[in-house]
């Protein structure tokens, strides 16, 4: 494919992805070199948009694996079709006498009866897709190795019919949320990208980007109050998918300014753990709400910094 | 002294070796990728390269912090990349000191080749006394618990088996048997699902008398965290208070020694085991249910109220599964429960285990199975 990283940085922000030099060139280099790439971060940050946005710049088909606990070749690679092969075997009965077991077997497990999972999907294609491998840190390490094998040989073995070999080679990318450690093997068989919380800055742009009837100062106090509650002892932090959640009830709630009130009447968008909910109350929440203002006056990182600063100390003291 | 060399291979190389070095995961495929990204990207631009080499030689945020602290110091921030410093490499720190420090890191899945050779030699091991193992003997219980944590995990998961009887037809293997009979359904192989969603719960006693086992008890729990997953282990130490270890022992990838959090309460007056097993209770009675086996770590000197004990560990064992105690004192021969909260807990706990060697992790491993 001709392309080179300038033109994939800004093919990623055409389609609304805001990617920076440290996320384009590891996209870049596998898809250069057919490296499988293994992205990691906190839950939230856009681990499968990165994906979604790939498919979008190739132009390309995006098949996706969703891991589980439990998930197993059958779900993941191929699977027999046995209301087709019943249905075969009844309608295949008068001929039963002439024909030897083996042939009639291998007449079942044929082609025709096999069903593609996304795996078996991603390497058959003409054109490479992208292949998303989401949260293989749910599914359990014998299949982590088996996809290793696949992403190492680009080819299966299924018993009833020999080797596929793959067709074109996908784009792949694994995400984790490190719920439990990978194999070091698969680790270095990929390329890696640790996906971090946007700046204060990034968030920004994401935001002004996806809500620009919000304005500038409801938007810098909206990323303002997330990156700090990012810093609080919080189970879970919200993610950007969160920020986008809660700036958009604020634009339907026609706000200009948000107060204190409207921060606590829509904190659940931001905290989905009553848990979390419970926390913030005192005195963190005393504290951010005192604050709100400053960053409406000027949305910028230094004020961002001042004021969790404030309201660090207002919770030391309190 | 620094030499200075031209050649780009050369300084890629010397670089990925000192990356290794500090313990990155990095081999010949590794720094020959890292040169064909040099050729893909252009040596013109530095952040390309830098965020190129990241993903390439890095592999957890641990490792990318590494990585930044080692790419300023060989490629600065001004000279071209081809005219890198290359400052000779600083002496390896002795170790000798440090293997109960280090002792709670995991090691990686390569080890596994060896495992062989580790379980017969482990085998001599089972009896031993932890606190009196040498660095080499350290290294091999430190794998013998990596795999027991694995095979655990393992069993813990498996989640379908074949069955005469069950719930759902095995329609793969049904229609295999059906072809020896013209295709005829005669037997239907079925498959059923184990519902054995075993959870453990570690509850660690990091009180000063239990300096010389805190670190081999707090790696057995990281092991654990580490390969059952969120939700499926949670690890807590106490003394006079109560500290949730589990994030801890999950996020640093065992790179890190041990949490901080763990010594932060550390104290020498003694343990109140049984407001520190009641603060659990108060504040996460929802992590235990009849699924959940309670794995208690813990001498049994208890300086607290005694009646509060009782309390908490009535409790204990009616929320959970069983609960197995692991007491470091219980492998002396002249051993008897006669510490005041040992004797108090006895009549609660449905195994009592030795915690201060392999032997101990051994009985966990049956009990924790057979569960």
């Amino acid at each position: 494919m001709g392309l080179d990283l300038e033109t994939l940085q800004d093919q990623l922000t055409a389609h609304g992805y805001v990617a920076d030099r440290a996320v384009a060139t590891p996209l870049f280099l596998a898809s250069q070199l057919q490296r499988p790439l293994l992205i990691e971060g906190p839950t939230g940050v856009g681990k499968t948009e990165v994906a979604k946005v790939l498919s979008n710049v190739f132009e390309t088909e995006l098949i996706r694996l969703q891991c589980y606990e439990g998930i197993d070749v059958h779900s993941a690679l191929y699977e027999w079709n046995y209301q087709k092969q019943l249905l075969h075997i009844r309608l295949d009965e008068g001929r039963a006498f002439d024909r030897t077991v083996e042939e009639r077997e291998a007449d079942i497990f044929g082609k025709d009866f096999l069903m593609e999972r996304p795996l078996l999907r991603a390497i058959t294609r003409e054109t490479p897709p992208v292949l998303l491998v989401d949260e293989i840190d749910r599914a359990d390490e014998e299949f982590e190795a088996f996809l290793l094998e696949l992403l190492a040989e680009w080819q299966v073995s299924v018993p009833e019919l020999g080797t596929i070999q793959a067709t074109s080679i996908p784009y792949t990318i694994l995400t984790s949320n490190r719920t439990r450690p990978l194999s070091e093997a698969l680790r270095r068989r990929s390329l890696y990208l640790w996906l971090d919380y946007p700046s204060f800055e990034k968030e920004m742009a994401i935001v002004q980007r996806q809500i620009p009837q919000l304005g500038e100062s409801l938007t810098a106090q909206v990323v303002g109050v997330v990156q700090m509650l990012r810093r609080m002892p919080l189970e879970n932090a919200p993610g950007v998918a969160e920020t986008l959640d809660w700036a958009a009830a604020l634009a339907v709630l026609d706000r200009d300014r948000l107060d204190a009130d409207t921060l606590e009447a829509t904190l659940g968008t931001l905290l989905k753990q009553r848990a979390d909910q419970a926390r913030l109350t005192t005195p963190w929440l005393e504290a951010l709400c005192a604050h709100l203002d400053d960053l409406a006056d000027s949305p910028d990182r230094l004020t961002l910094e001042g004021t969790w600063r404030r309201v660090e100390s207002a919770v030391g003291n309190a | 002294m620094t030499q200075r060399t031209h050649d780009l291979t050369a300084h890629v190389v010397a670089f990925a070796r000192r990356l290794r070095r500090d313990g990155l995961p990095i081999g010949p495929d590794e720094i020959s990728i890292g040169l064909r990204a040099c050729e893909t990207i252009g040596l013109g631009r530095r952040s390309g390269v830098r965020a190129a080499w990241r993903s390439v030689f890095a592999s957890s945020p641990h490792d990318i912090a590494r990585f930044e602290q080692r790419f300023e110091e060989y490629f600065g921030r001004s000279a071209p990349l081809h005219d890198a410093r290359l400052p000779d490499p600083p002496r390896p720190p002795s170790d000798a000191q440090t293997h109960l420090a280090e002792w709670g890191t995991m090691i990686s899945d390569a080890d596994d080749e060896q495992a062989t050779a580790i379980y017969s030699r482990s085998e001599t091991l089972i009896e031993r006394d932890i606190a009196s193992l040498s660095d080499a003997e350290m290294a091999d219980v430190k794998r013998y618990v990596h795999r027991l944590a694995r095979r655990l995990a393992a069993r813990l998961s498996r989640r379908e088996r074949r069955a005469q009887r069950g719930p759902q037809l095995d329609l793969r293997r049904s229609i295999r048997a059906s072809l020896r009979h013209g295709g005829e359904l005669f037997d239907l192989d079925r498959r059923t699902p184990t519902i054995r969603k075993t959870r453990i719960v570690f509850l660690l006693d990091v009180s000063g008398s239990m300096d010389l086992y805190q670190r081999f008890l707090l790696s057995v729990a990281r092991a654990f965290v580490g390969q059952l997953g969120s939700g499926r282990a949670e690890a807590f130490a106490f003394s006079t208070d109560l500290t949730r270890l589990t994030p801890a022992l999950r996020a640093n990838d065992g790179h890190r020694g041990i949490p901080p959090a763990a010594q932060l309460h550390s104290s020498p007056s003694g343990t109140k085991i049984g407001r520190s097993l009641r603060t659990f209770l108060d504040r996460h009675r929802e992590r235990l249910d009849r699924r959940t086996q309670l794995i208690i770590a813990s001498d049994g000197w208890d300086v607290g109220d005694l009646d509060v004990l009782d309390g908490a560990m009535a409790e204990l064992a009616r929320r959970s599964a069983q609960v197995i105690w692991l007491n470091p004192l219980a492998g002396q021969a002249d051993f008897e429960p006669s510490a005041a909260g040992m004797a108090t807990a006895l009549p609660y706990v449905d195994v009592l285990a030795p915690g201060h060697n392999l032997r101990g992790l051994r009985v966990l491993e049956r009990r924790l199975i057979g569960a």
